[in-house]
């Protein structure tokens, strides 16, 4: 509003507005910034600009508050892959494989081969290997138990578009039965594309240990966060088709 | 000789971890500058993970967040391009306004008010203008605002001149100041 001659600091827009920033950066010199201390006492223009360039910075440091002081979740063990079990609950035997099935499946889908991986392991076969070995104990087939049951054993309830082009098979619990809070195990969901692929969804909570991760690139996988629960799909398609279907309450 | 320091100069699992920790808000912040938020943390983990596996590629006592940052961006893209599959899908597929939530929107910053001076209504238009910048210059803007970094320490993260990252700072907040400095007028 105000490039007057009586401010030839600021007589170019550009100058000006590098000045502003470089004050703003504190990397002007002591003198300059005493100086341009001096035109913002007097220049309302030159002085609203400063403002605006703050209110920014504010803007973008309220927008993001959650990333300045996020802390880094535990990296996965190397020394439980690929042999161990690496979802620590006690489970029976046949359950920790199945753990230990997703967890390979989970991994897979990093596409990157760890340290450890023998060099033939193939993902798509451990995928076809859990997918078929899953028998669901607890069948969430209609909206209302979907949420109930995501309720009672997340802390979260999530909702499940029943009608969309993808069958939502059933839900597998650690023994079939709710379990308490607290408890570690994966929650898992089958489910069955449009195509008759199956497609196996791994739900956890945010504060509980993920499965580790180890390599293959021959599977998909595709995450999702609703409501501090992560949740994995774990695919042979190119695209995810069960986290769209899911939603917050 | 230039073998020598392989042997002996390669991080153990340790102090990758330690230096890991400490680098892990910047390196969240780039991977939701070029990913979606909801991503941020899966990708940075993912990046993890692989360089674990090329620990005797960082020598030591150079940047590790500049190492680390590079392994993010290219998860990063890779994410960015699954996630623009996955929405033109979904796009193509969900009824308008059946509520279903789109992949990414989850952690997004994208429901909240903002208190203060600033008037909610320009929250899109913000939002908006701050999407509307590269992924490059988005990542000097967030690693500036939220953690002060020199132009020198946003040019090694980001892979860039130090005088770009300078230039991508001032065009990007310069961009949203007006927004801000035209709503106030406007009120």
């Amino acid at each position: 509003m105000r490039e007057s001659a009586g401010q030839p600091d600021s007589a170019l827009p550009d100058d000006r507005d590098a000045r502003l920033q470089a004050y703003l950066d504190g990397e002007l010199p002591q003198d300059e910034a005493a100086a341009l201390e001096a035109d913002l006492e007097s220049d309302v223009s030159l002085r609203g600009e400063l403002d605006s360039l703050r209110a920014a910075d504010s803007w973008l440091r309220r927008e993001f508050a959650g990333e300045v002081g996020a802390e880094a979740p535990p990296l996965p063990d190397a020394d439980s892959i690929p042999g161990g079990n690496p979802i620590p609950f006690g489970l029976p035997p046949q359950l920790v494989a199945m753990a230990a099935a997703i967890a390979v499946i989970v991994g897979g889908f990093l596409g990157y081969q760890a340290v450890t991986a023998p060099a033939t392991f193939n993902g798509q076969d451990a995928y076809n290997l859990a997918a078929a070995s899953f028998t669901p104990d607890v069948i969430c087939d209609t909206p209302e138990k979907f949420r109930d049951y995501t309720s009672k054993t997340l802390g979260v309830t999530i909702d499940a578009d029943f009608t969309a082009p993808v069958a939502l098979i059933g839900w597998t619990g650690v023994d079939g039965r709710y379990i308490e809070a607290g408890n570690v195990a994966p929650r898992v969901l089958l489910a069955e594309s449009a195509g008759g692929e199956r497609i196996i969804t791994i739900f956890v909570r945010d504060d509980q240990p993920r499965p580790a991760l180890r390599g293959d690139a021959t599977i998909n996988r595709f995450t999702r966060t609703i409501d501090g629960v992560r949740v994995y799909e774990l695919t042979p398609l190119d695209e995810p088709v069960v986290l769209g279907v899911l939603s917050a309450e | 000789m230039a073998e020598l320091r392989l042997a002996n100069q390669t991080l153990t699992r340790e102090e990758f971890e330690r230096l890991y920790r400490e680098a892990y808000p910047t390196l969240r912040v780039v991977a939701s500058a070029v990913a979606s938020r909801a991503f941020a943390e899966d990708i940075v983990q993912q990046a993890a993970i692989v360089a674990l596996q090329r620990l005797d590629r960082f020598e030591p006592g150079t940047n590790f967040k500049a190492w680390m940052s590079a392994i993010v961006r290219g998860a990063a893209k890779n994410q960015r391009r699954s996630e623009r599959r996955h929405r033109d899908r979904i796009l193509k597929s969900a009824d308008p306004g059946d509520g279903t939530e789109s992949a990414g929107g989850a952690s997004g910053g994208g429901r909240r008010s903002i208190p203060g001076e600033i008037p909610g209504e320009i929250e899109p238009e913000l939002r908006n203008a701050l999407a509307s910048l590269g992924p490059q210059q988005r990542t000097c803007i967030l690693l500036k605002a939220l953690f002060d970094h020199s132009y020198d320490e946003i040019a090694a993260i980001v892979g860039i001149p130090s005088s770009t990252a300078r230039s991508h700072v001032h065009r990007g907040r310069k961009k949203l100041a007006e927004i801000l400095g035209d709503s106030k007028g406007m009120g």
